[in-house]
């Protein structure tokens, strides 16, 4: 039986946790569970833990805000200590930021060697069918140390056996021989290490047999423990300061009930007076 | 010398240095700033160019795909973001990949005038599978290999802004994007702006882009409609989302409505 807690708002947390450990946290373009995870992780540590950069303004701040989508640029803009040209961020402070910098990232696929494919995979008619692009994967995956994966509905098309199309490898990409994977899901969370596979821990409300079926044969789900949940006083803070609004829900939601759920979002940032600071309450 | 109004142009007059252009570059990032205005003037007088290069593409991207403006982008991300695709990259779209890294020393290799500027070769490992024109070279001092990444020259950048003055000074406002490093990779500069000041010095602001670079200003106010500029006006999402549930047959019309309802 699920508990008071749904599978974003512990997804977030587990995110999080991940993140507090940063020096700087990424955002990413339209990646509302990292945004979310990575504007809590900085609640909890009362400003002390990661600054984060947001490409929405690409800036960098340690301003307390709420989670932003459709106001996300000024959101961004909230207690900036400088707006950065893309050149200058892309191409000289990330190189810098070598084993400082967290992202989750949510693939379009993630094979069970960790391979990340943000591109393309096949129709039908077996067409390669292009989504978003290869970005700044190759970069990020050299940085980011553990590189960080999410997603919010894993089956066997986006975990896979083998990628279609290799974006970045970060095993390969993370000369430490230690290097690790860590995938976050909405079923369990799986660490990849150049050993093997592994998933570290199933949801409560997750059977082994429904994660076995959604993962690759080669990945070892059986040893996996029960995933801890977050204490009262986080989710309290995640759902009335970090994530009034739910944004983090966004990501969980498919086709008509997607648009309407933008539509409201977007209905109830604008209702409200501009809510990106949260200064008036201070984080635990 | 050139008198100071003499950048000023009408929105036709600007629109039409792209006709027939083999590389046009827009500004912005995101829903930040789209010269989304320009892109609806080239919709609807049905003009026509080779390649459309954006760092990220969005709406104004998927709209001159849909609308056949552009015959292909040159881009590393595109999409929609939260919003999905529209049109234009549902059908499918000749698309030259990039990476972050490469498209930034693409542009900078053409601002520098040098044939090529190196990648890592991991960094390239993808790129170079989508792009089996890039060579390989090899540093003379170290002995790493690199991806040799071209110059993207371009012919002409538009770039929308907050405010600009007839000399062609120009304050961007929020996303500073990458504009200045498109400005600098482009034969000619064609500003678009929100507010149209007697001088920008006067305001108290620096530019962001000065009035060497810049050739034509547009008093062009909504201009990154259904988008948005801040300060003043942030993305109508509603808008968009209509925007992605069109056909792919209607976004002309669209293009047109919303001049008419002043939507950009």
């Amino acid at each position: 039986m699920k508990s008071d807690i749904d599978t974003a708002e512990l997804m977030v947390w587990l995110m999080s946790r991940h993140l507090a450990r940063a020096e700087v946290v990424q955002l990413g373009l339209a990646s509302a569970l990292n945004q979310v995870a990575a504007l809590l992780a900085h609640a909890v540590a009362q400003g002390q833990g990661p600054a984060v950069e947001d490409p929405a303004g690409l800036t960098l701040s340690r301003a307390y805000r709420s989670a932003s989508l459709s106001r996300s640029e000024r959101a961004a803009q909230q207690g900036a200590v400088r707006r950065f040209e893309a050149p200058e961020w892309i191409t000289q402070m990330m190189p810098r930021l070598a084993g400082r910098m967290g992202q989750f990232v949510r693939p379009l696929q993630i094979d069970a060697r960790g391979r990340i494919n943000t591109l393309q995979i096949a129709d039908a008619q077996r067409r390669p069918r292009r989504f978003a692009g290869l970005a700044g994967l190759a970069e990020l995956a050299e940085i980011a140390r553990p590189f960080f994966a999410y997603l919010p509905r894993q089956d066997r098309r986006c975990f896979v056996d083998e990628v279609e199309f290799v974006v970045c490898d970060p095993l390969a990409a993370n000369p430490d021989p230690n290097a690790r994977i860590i995938l976050v899901t909405d079923l369990a969370v799986f660490e990849f290490t150049r050993a093997d596979t592994r998933a570290v821990s199933c949801h409560p409300w997750v059977s082994k047999t429904a994660l076995r079926e959604a993962t690759p044969a080669a990945v070892i789900v059986e040893d996996a423990t029960v995933t801890p949940l977050p204490d009262a006083d986080t989710l309290r803070l995640l759902r009335e300061q970090v994530d009034p609004l739910g944004i983090r829900n966004i990501e969980f939601l498919y086709g008509k009930d997607r648009r309407t759920g933008l539509l409201k979002l977007y209905a109830d940032e604008a209702a409200r007076p501009f809510f990106g600071a949260h200064s008036e309450h201070r984080p635990r | 010398m050139a008198t100071p109004g003499a950048k000023l142009a009408t929105l036709p007059e600007a629109a039409a240095l792209a006709a027939g252009a083999s590389r046009i570059v827009l500004g912005g990032w995101s829903f930040s700033r789209r010269p989304l205005r320009m892109a609806m003037e080239w919709v609807i007088r049905g003009l026509r160019f080779e390649e459309l290069v954006v760092m990220t593409g969005g709406l104004e991207t998927d709209l001159l795909l849909a609308a056949g403006v552009a015959r292909r982008v040159r881009s590393f991300y595109l999409g929609m973001e939260a919003l999905g695709m529209g049109p234009g990259l549902k059908a499918g779209a000749e698309v030259v990949e990039e990476t972050e890294t490469s498209l930034v020393l693409g542009l900078n290799a053409a601002v520098e005038g040098v044939s090529f500027l190196p990648l890592p070769k991991h960094h390239g490992e993808a790129l170079s599978r989508m792009r089996p024109e890039l060579k390989a070279v090899r540093c003379p001092y170290s002995g790493a290999e690199y991806w040799a990444i071209p110059p993207i020259p371009v012919d002409v950048a538009y770039i929308h802004g907050w405010r600009a003055d007839p000399r062609g000074n120009v304050v961007l406002g929020g996303h500073k994007g990458a504009d200045r490093l498109l400005a600098l990779a482009a034969r000619r500069v064609v500003v678009t702006c929100e507010e149209l000041v007697d001088d920008i010095a006067a305001t108290g602001l620096e530019a962001d882009l000065t009035e060497p670079l810049v050739d034509k200003v547009v008093h062009l106010p909504g201009g990154a409609r259904p988008g948005g500029c801040l300060p003043g006006y942030e993305p109508d999402w509603p808008a968009l989302l209509e925007y992605v549930g069109l056909e792919r047959g209607a976004v002309t019309e669209w293009a047109k409505r919303g001049i008419r309802m002043g939507m950009g």
